[in-house]
């Protein structure tokens, strides 16, 4: 990825397992934004992402030293950029 | 900080930070403690002694913010409002996230003191914390702890008189809050490489779907044949053995003695010589707890325990998830399920750990309805394994199938949605040996003082309606539903009405009954469905209110005369078959 092209941003939702990405937008209300902040996710956090369920199953990431695991629903709300 | 004895202090943190086991280790208490977030969701007290004065400790329920998402976290934030100290628990593994709240509780203005539990496995992950450094850093003393072994407890104790107020800088605003935490991490820890263990290998691999479901199958396969070994063997060698060789002779010879004949020595011996049949409080009422149930609410607890401490609950509450969603709830909700197998009240509590009360109803009616405690099912085991092991499956089978389509209804029918699941999922962690055993031993122990009193005051009841001829009437009475609708014997009332005191005196009065397989499957599976034992009741009521839980009872009876209804209609007449049969059995239904 060079610098003209800024990669594109996607929900955390479709990362594959294995990426890296950071977080550059919250499509959600105060209470889900509130919520991942006190787990360590805010704009600019750095997460790894461990795993995807299929039928729309729950997304699994590591952000520093917690592993989280969400609803698709809020996954595809969170807004990343690999890197 | 001066102490007095009237002060309450609070141990608060994050979920799965170890505040109970610190709890444990001030106290002396043995409150139950595992390796998931929500272990804990009501308050225990506690006292401390320091320089001869007696303290208030409080155990609160791990919270990731001052702002609750459920009931257990409510209770916690509750709490904070009247705890005159605060022992503010981290996770020395997860400095960067725990120091977030550390600071949310600062700005609250308490005396505080900051353990840093979890102090060994730091280390091992190679997080060097400057303890000195960060004391200065956040003004509040700082002690790094290893609860499970007791380290650092002595220290934490000894420091209580200097906690301190939090300096004057702390009014942070909540975007401030994650700036000032990151100059804290930069000036207070190091962390250097190390490399992936088998452990970190396994995290992953039992989470990811495509080995973590057949590793699930596996774990479940594995645990199953364990309970029901050493169930099984406990049983055969030792508990049996002993009921028949020396527990027999001693009080037939001992009760014949003291009263040769009458209604005391039937009382206390029952009429007939069989343990189960007798319904003699020195007979039955000692033989189903402790002969019968207890080795395997001894089997299961252990290989729950170990489950739990090593962190495994949560990874299949992932995995489970989508499935789980069908029944109107999240994959977490798995865990109150899981600990109901082994008894239902306990399971009731922690439907705390669920955000809804629409969950928690689903749940609640869910687990009264199809999941049967293990003292339940061992005496399903003794009852109905004999005619061969497929049976204790089918039973299953058909509770699972019941959970699942009224899960499936009530889902559909209550309004509103099921939350997404929003969970941390631990490390793994070896367990501890001696946790383990502290552990089983206390539930053991709840085991045998809750349940002994109820099972005699059972018999005694019993005895006392048949004398007075009240269950003759009542098997007259609702003999069109057990007898009409299920093809019960009439008797088999009885069994109904008893085990809403317990459930597995319950399944033994249908011993004497004589009843076919068929009936015996219906019996038992009615039995699980149509209402809880008083405990768990109690503690639905006070989980879900009067009227939430009068309108689970009316699904609850439903549901049971439906099902044995069904049952009745459906099942072919049963025989009994050899134990490499009933796989075949077992093979040929799916």
């Amino acid at each position: 990825m060079n610098d003209q092209t800024p990669a594109p941003t996607r929900p955390l939702s479709t990362i594959h397992s294995g990426c890296r990405c950071r977080v550059v937008r919250l499509d959600g209300g105060p209470n889900m934004t509130q919520r991942l902040d006190s787990m360590g996710l805010r704009i600019g956090s750095i997460v790894n992402k461990v795993s995807n369920n299929p039928f729309r199953g729950p997304v699994v990431f590591r952000i520093d030293q917690t592993e989280l695991a969400i609803g698709y629903g809020m996954a595809s709300r969170i807004m990343v950029e690999e890197i | 900080m001066e102490l007095r004895e009237d002060m309450r202090i609070l141990l608060m943190g994050n979920p799965n930070v170890g505040k109970s086991v610190v709890f444990n280790r001030l106290t002396g208490a043995r409150v139950v403690t595992a390796n998931y977030a929500g272990t804990t969701v009501e308050y225990t007290a506690g006292t401390v002694v320091y320089e001869g004065k007696h303290l208030n400790i409080i155990d609160v329920p791990g919270t990731y913010s001052l702002s609750p998402t459920c009931r257990a976290e409510e209770v916690a934030v509750e709490m904070f409002a009247d705890g005159d100290l605060i022992i503010n628990v981290a996770n020395a593994t997860n400095l960067e996230r725990n120091l977030r709240f550390t600071l949310e509780l600062m700005c609250q203005g308490k005396p505080m003191i900051l353990a840093l539990n979890l102090w060994d496995e730091a280390r091992h992950k190679g997080i060097h914390i400057d303890v000195e450094a960060l004391e200065r850093e956040l003004g509040i003393p700082v002690v790094p702890t290893v609860a499970v072994t007791a380290e650092g407890i002595r220290e934490l104790i000894e420091c209580l008189p200097q906690a301190a107020l939090p300096p004057a800088w702390c009014s942070l605003k909540n975007g401030d809050i994650w700036k000032r935490v990151g100059e804290i991490i930069n000036k207070v820890q190091r962390v250097t490489h190390r490399h992936h263990t088998w452990i970190d290998r396994l995290e992953d691999l039992s989470i990811k779907p495509l080995t973590g479901l057949p590793l699930a199958l596996l774990v479940l396969a594995a645990a199953f044949t364990v309970i029901r070994f050493i169930g099984e063997g406990l049983i055969g060698h030792v508990f049996d053995p002993f009921f028949e060789e020396i527990y027999r002779p001693f009080i037939v010879k001992t009760v014949n003695y003291a009263f040769p004949s009458g209604m005391i020595h039937d009382l206390l011996l029952g009429t007939t010589p069989d343990f189960v049949e007798s319904l003699g409080l020195l007979t039955t009422g000692i033989y189903v707890p402790v002969a019968m149930v207890l080795p395997y609410v001894f089997s299961f607890y252990m290989v729950l325990g170990f489950l739990e401490d090593f962190g495994y609950l949560p990874r299949f509450a992932v995995l489970v998830d989508t499935f789980m969603h069908r029944i109107g709830l999240h994959g977490f909700a798995i865990v109150p399920m899981i600990l109901g197998l082994g008894c239902n009240v306990p399971g009731a509590l922690a439907t705390r750990i669920l955000e809804s009360t629409r969950e928690k109803f689903i749940a609640g009616t869910l687990m009264a309805i199809a999941v049967p405690c293990m003292a339940q099912t061992a005496m399903i085991i003794g009852l109905v394994g004999p005619h061969g092991i497929a049976y204790v499956l089918l039973i299953y089978g058909i509770l699972a199938v019941v959970a699942l389509v009224i899960g499936t209804i009530l889902n559909r029918l209550i309004p509103g949605y099921s939350p997404e699941i929003f969970l941390e999922v631990p490390s793994y962690h070896l367990p501890h040996f001696s946790t383990l055993m502290k552990k089983l031993w206390q539930r053991i122990r709840s085991f045998l003082m809750e349940a002994i009193p109820l099972v005699l005051v059972g018999i005694l009841l019993m005895n006392l309606l048949f004398q007075l001829g009240v269950i003759a009437w009542l098997a007259r009475v609702s003999r069109p539903v057990v007898v009409g609708l299920m093809g019960l014997p009439g008797e088999a009332v009885s069994s109904l009405v008893i085990g809403f005191l317990r459930k597995d005196v319950a399944v033994g009065m249908l011993e004497p009954l004589g009843m076919s397989v068929k009936q015996l499957v219906i019996a038992c599976s009615v039995l699980s469905i149509y209402f809880p034992c008083v405990a768990t009741f109690a503690v639905l009521v006070q989980e879900l209110g009067v009227k939430l839980m009068l309108l689970a009872s009316i699904i609850m009876v439903g549901t049971a005369i439906i099902v044995g209804t069904l049952l009745n209609l459906m099942l072919p007449e049963l025989a009994t078959v050899a134990p490499l049969a009933s796989l075949t059995l077992l093979t040929a239904a799916f």
